[in-house]
């Protein structure tokens, strides 16, 4: 699943495995975020087994990607 | 112990000890690049080394490599030795990009509607609406979860919804020539002319690929675009599957009826044709495309280790809700691909235009492979995450320009473990619009 989202401001899509029948929990999760300053997409991509799959992988990546831009209290996970 | 002719030993299993050690790591999943930098490796020897055990094992991607064992391949081979319809059943998604169109089965006559079926869905967004559009709802929220909505990430800012592409390479396209003997048409499979990246039919009425793939896994396609100013229209196709294999391109200045290219190489590549959208849905802030997938050569995809009868196929994800898009969505078809080009016979590809992007030549950075932190700092644009967010974990490779991605003048970058592992990676894929330098941004 491919959904939409806005991460430090900033257009970004994320990709991850819905929970499920079809839900795989090795599925890769990637965080694309778009930056217009210097027209870069920057692409946090998990590799290890807590950032892969579903949800809960793409809230972590989610805030990696954050974290790349703001501060830390501002990318701190809910 | 046997040895060659040159002295070496000759290693009596059937892989070399190096070889089953990428396989283990590729078997523990992530990209080539990944495992190259798990196993201190280049990029190369990594892609030599799956390019050797496919070819070894004839097996035809990696996803069939990481599923292969010993005592399997004697079936496996029988498989791929197989009528064309036994194809469909072994056939996999592929671990290259997840483009599908419409594949019809047997001898149905629906085989022209299949064809054109959406394959990627474009939305052209007007360049003075407003950019939390961006931002659009979530979609269906995944069921069973606790976790809130990842859209609500953190508020969004007027930005500009720039293209963020690589540029596709420009035509004219050297012609792929088919390396295979054309099967003869069968009573149970549809039959497409191969012909050249010119248009001109090679080999008419030759050769049937399509079939119906039964099973397969998810494959997601979502597309990305913007307006650039008032009057040109830019698109940008992003594709991928499962695997993470993916490849965006931008498009400029794109109409209905053009055709459209996503390239890996000059005999691996998919044409689309923007269509009109089909179901724009009124009052909503945008407009949409349809593309289709027009054309595909499969010969050159996957460095070249794809066997030459060995069918592929990917699934677009049935009913895959595209709500946020503008309400429409994609129904699920499955499409083999054999290793000749497919022309739907009731269209003159030829008489088409190609776009040809029109974006200038991305950055070319020199290229970098560095383990030192304070050499990978001084990559143009580069960024780290805060230690908040990856408690204990520490930067280990990084890959800039060529050594990166001969398309892609950006760089990656893999974090690890404390323990050693690899946790994540970043990538930065520079746009190429040609406001700024490789030094860094112009403003």
């Amino acid at each position: 699943m491919h959904e939409p989202l806005v991460v430090a401001e900033r257009p970004a899509w994320v990709r991850y495995s819905p929970l499920g029948a079809q839900h795989r929990t090795w599925s890769s999760v990637a965080v694309s975020v778009y930056d217009a300053e210097t027209e870069t997409v920057y692409r946090v991509h998990g590799s290890i087994g807590s950032l892969r799959g579903g949800p809960m992988a793409a809230e972590k990546l989610i805030a990696i990607a954050c974290s790349l831009f703001l501060g830390e209290s501002e990318c701190a996970q809910p | 112990m046997e040895r060659n002719r040159g002295g070496r030993p000759r290693h009596p299993d059937v892989l070399t000890p190096a070889e089953w050690r990428v396989l283990e790591a590729l078997r523990e999943g992530g990209t080539n690049a990944e495992i190259a930098a798990r196993l201190g490796l280049s990029l190369d020897t990594v892609k030599t080394h799956i390019s050797n055990m496919l070819a070894k094992l004839e097996l035809r991607d990696r996803r069939a490599l990481a599923a292969w064992r010993p005592e399997e391949r004697r079936g496996r081979l029988r498989a791929l030795f197989a009528i064309p319809t036994a194809l469909a059943a072994i056939a996999k998604p592929l671990a290259w990009v997840g483009i599908g169109t419409a594949a019809a089965a047997g001898v149905t006559v629906t085989v022209a509607a299949a064809a054109v079926a959406v394959a990627v869905l474009l939305v052209v967004v007007p360049g003075d609406r407003d950019p939390s559009a961006v931002a659009r709802p979530p979609l269906a929220a995944p069921e069973a979860t606790s976790t809130p909505t990842l859209a609500s990430a953190v508020a969004p800012k007027p930005t500009p919804t720039a293209t963020p592409a690589p540029t596709a390479r420009p035509t004219p396209i050297p012609a792929a020539t088919p390396t295979t003997t054309p099967k003869p048409a069968s009573a149970t499979t549809l039959t497409y002319d191969a012909f050249d990246t010119t248009g001109t039919v090679t080999t008419p009425g030759s050769y049937a690929f399509l079939t119906t793939a039964e099973g397969g896994t998810t494959t997601v396609v979502t597309t990305y675009e913007a307006l650039r100013d008032g009057t040109t229209t830019s698109l940008r196709i992003h594709t991928s599957d499962v695997d993470d294999a993916s490849q965006s391109d931008a498009f400029d200045e794109v109409e209905v009826g053009h055709l459209i290219e996503w390239k890996q190489a000059d005999d691996c590549f998919v044409r689309y044709r923007v269509t009109d959208a089909p179901d724009a849905v009124a009052g909503v802030v945008s407009r949409e495309f349809g593309v289709r997938a027009e054309t595909y050569v499969f010969q050159g995809c996957q460095s070249g280790s794809l066997l030459a009868e060995t069918a592929m196929s990917f699934t677009i994800a049935a009913e895959l809700p595209l709500e946020h898009l503008g309400g429409t969505r994609l129904t699920g078809f499955a499409v083999v691909h054999g290793s000749l080009q497919r022309k739907p016979a009731d269209e003159d590809v030829a008489t088409l235009p190609l776009i040809t992007p029109s974006l200038s030549d991305p950055i070319r950075l020199p290229s970098v492979r560095t383990t030192d932190l304070a050499v990978a700092r001084t990559l143009p644009y580069w960024r780290e995450p805060a230690a908040a967010v990856t408690p204990g974990w520490t930067f280990a490779l990084a890959l800039g320009g060529e050594a990166y991605d001969h398309n892609y003048s950006g760089y990656v970058a893999f974090w690890h473990t404390a323990s050693g592992y690899a946790a994540f990676e970043i990538e930065a894929f520079y746009v190429p619009l040609g406001t700024r330098t490789a030094a860094g941004p112009s403003s």
